[in-house]
């Protein structure tokens, strides 16, 4: 049963490495052409207690060359010195800030400052993030060049570089980055993140703006885009630059939200898997999120399973000898011998995949591997810390636990 | 056809192709393992007859059989014990071979014994204190820790031990068959020390030891 479960396990891994692999042999270079005029955009920032970050993120966003912007910034009942450091830039026109005497959570927050909104286009930006100059043009010009888009995302990195975890979520980063860009390529992109993202203004006030509650309020919205029909782009040659969580504890806090948000909102849009009427997004794409994780949970099952038998089997052997130990002489032969190929075949080929891939992903965006570490840790152990968190969430929805959004 | 159809048709069937590779790679090691474990069983077998031969061919009381015995025994033993882990190991990740597994191992259990009696004949003519250990397992726990500790002794021994395993779950053997009804045993794990010491459960290391230690000064 066990060998049963791993076959089916690896099978289905290098199923999916091929699949995108497939999808990156027939990827087009697409360039988008900026006119010369642009409309208005509202650039949408909620903050809640993001003292320390607010101010650069200010600073960049109305240093901006664009031309015609404004920034809303929703101040979401900060317990801190966030409104203090906003009204700093006070004096910028372009700035108009919404205090909030009660705290409404992010999708609350954007939607009141949503009523505020005089652009065409609106931009949500997290307060914890800065743009790349030319980003907005791009990303409104692919939305003006195209009326079937809903939204337009960046590629999103880490704004800082200096712990273990961090490092870790730069080749995450890098590599999820060109996998969104892959899935736009097939029209099946299914979530505009908080750290960037524009929207029409309009499409956001007829499916009524941000689900207040939600724990993934960009997940959320990107699927209700799709089902009325609208498309999502991706700016990949723009970046926007996000605090990302700092040690592991952080991490997972904010992936537990996020994996919890996207089990609340499969539930809320059950209606959209294996649905042809929303094409391979609700046919495939949207069972192969539910399989990713399930298989990553389902490895650490395994995982955990090899390592309780090679523990009690030590401790079998430790409480009849204690800690006698002798090496065997060693015979290549032998250990060749000893592997289970069929499961090492289809592993290894999965991996070599996907190992091209992360590759592909580094060089397309134009990155230098600098840290070996983080990055071998990403390739061969990070799903097992990506399952804990989903084993988490799965375990935290069962039980109904408090859900708090940051 | 439209990409992702493509892209979803042509990974289905690179990993299909790719786990089909992987399953007649699995088939061949297979053959190979099957192969490996048939030479050493070869080896063994024509290391133990010649021993024999060459004990019918020396006379009895030739001080020349006791040397060549002695010089070989080290060997003998090892690669037998090396052919009982590796029949484990193998027939555990076998695909397909089952029944092939289960000749070895009767052809193995065969070459055990002729190596006991050998062995317990030389022990007779030679005066050795060699310690022969007939060891019957199953899978369970109690099983695996007297596999360690009986490990530490033929180890501490030192060329003194011989220990002779039986798996117990596995199919018929007629070999397996006597030396069962013969000790009367019923589950694993069961030990018998030269032939006349029987232990019916779990000993630990120092158990064991003081326990052969005195069947020996007994003896």
């Amino acid at each position: 049963m066990i060998i049963f479960f791993t076959y089916l396990l690896v099978a289905s891994s290098a199923f999916v490495a091929m699949y995108y692999y497939f999808i990156f042999s027939e990827l087009e270079e697409e360039g988008v052409d900026v006119p010369d005029s642009l409309p208005k955009v509202s650039v949408l920032m909620p903050a809640f207690n993001e003292s320390g970050v607010v101010a650069e993120s200010l600073e960049n966003i109305l240093d901006l060359d664009y031309p015609d912007y404004e920034v809303i910034l929703v101040n979401d009942a900060s317990t801190d010195s966030t409104l203090e450091e906003v009204k700093k830039f006070e004096d910028d026109p372009k700035l108009r800030v919404l205090d909030l005497d009660e705290n409404q959570g992010k999708a609350g927050a954007l939607n009141r400052g949503l009523e505020h909104v005089e652009g065409r286009f609106s931009v949500v930006q997290d307060a914890d993030s800065v743009l790349e100059e030319g980003t907005l043009e791009k990303a409104v010009a692919m939305m003006m060049n195209d009326s079937g888009l809903g939204g337009v995302i960046s590629r999103i990195q880490p704004l800082n570089r200096n712990s273990f975890f961090r490092n870790l979520q730069v080749t995450e980063y890098t590599v999820t980055n060109f996998y969104r860009r892959l899935m736009c390529s097939i029209d099946v992109l299914d979530v505009t993140p908080g750290a960037f993202a524009t929207y029409r203004t309009s499409d956001l006030k007829e499916i009524g703006g941000f689900d207040k509650g939600n724990l993934t309020e960009d997940l959320d919205v990107a699927m209700r885009l799709r089902k009325e029909g609208r498309s999502l782009g991706m700016v990949y040659d723009k970046v926007s630059r996000t605090e990302l969580p700092e040690t592991y504890s952080d991490l997972k806090g904010q992936r537990v939200r996020w994996a919890r948000g996207f089990i609340q909102n499969a539930r809320k849009h059950c209606d959209m898997f294996f649905n042809s009427e929303y094409g391979w997004f609700g046919k495939f794409q949207l069972p192969l999120h539910v399989l990713m994780p399930a298989v990553a949970v389902m490895g650490l099952s395994l995982i955990l399973f090899g390592v309780f038998e090679g523990v009690y089997n030590l401790y079998l052997h430790v409480s009849a000898v204690g800690f006698s130990f002798a090496l065997g002489e060693l015979n290549l032969m032998k250990v060749l011998l000893g592997f289970q190929w069929k499961i090492y075949t289809p592993l290894i080929a999965g991996l070599l995949v996907t190992g091209f891939m992360i590759r592909e992903a580094y060089r397309s965006s134009g990155r230098e591997v600098s840290h070996i570490s983080s990055l071998m840790f990403y390739f061969l152990g990070f799903f097992a810390v990506k399952a804990v968190f989903w084993s988490t969430a799965i375990f935290k929805e069962i039980t109904r636990k408090s859900k708090v959004w940051t | 056809m439209d990409l992702v159809k493509e892209s979803i048709l042509k990974a289905a069937a690179v990993t299909a192709v790719i786990l089909v590779f992987g399953v007649l790679i699995g088939l061949q090691v297979d053959d190979v393992r099957e192969g490996y474990v048939e030479n050493q069983l070869r080896e063994s077998t024509l290391s133990t007859q010649s021993l024999i031969v060459t004990r019918e061919y020396l006379d009895e009381s030739s001080r020349n059989y006791c040397k060549v015995v002695q010089d070989r025994i080290p060997e003998i033993s090892d690669q037998n014990t090396q052919i009982g882990q590796d029949l484990q190991s193998f027939a555990g990740k076998s695909i397909s071979n089952n029944e092939d597994y289960k000749q070895l191992r009767r052809e193995y259990y065969v070459s055990q014994l002729r190596l006991y009696n050998l062995l317990k004949d030389y022990k007779q003519r030679c005066g050795e204190e060699a310690t022969l250990i007939m060891f019957f397992f199953d899978d369970s726990a109690a099983s695996t820790r007297q596999g360690s500790a009986l490990t530490k002794y033929y180890r501490e021994a030192n060329n003194n031990s011989h220990i002779f395993s039986f798996n117990l779950d596995t199919g018929d053997s007629e070999v397996l068959n006597v030396l069962r009804s013969d000790y009367n045993v019923e589950g694993g794990p069961t030990v018998v020390v030269n032939g006349n010491q029987t232990f019916r459960q779990y000993n630990s290391f120092r158990e064991l030891r003081s326990s052969i230690d005195v069947n020996k000064s007994v003896s």
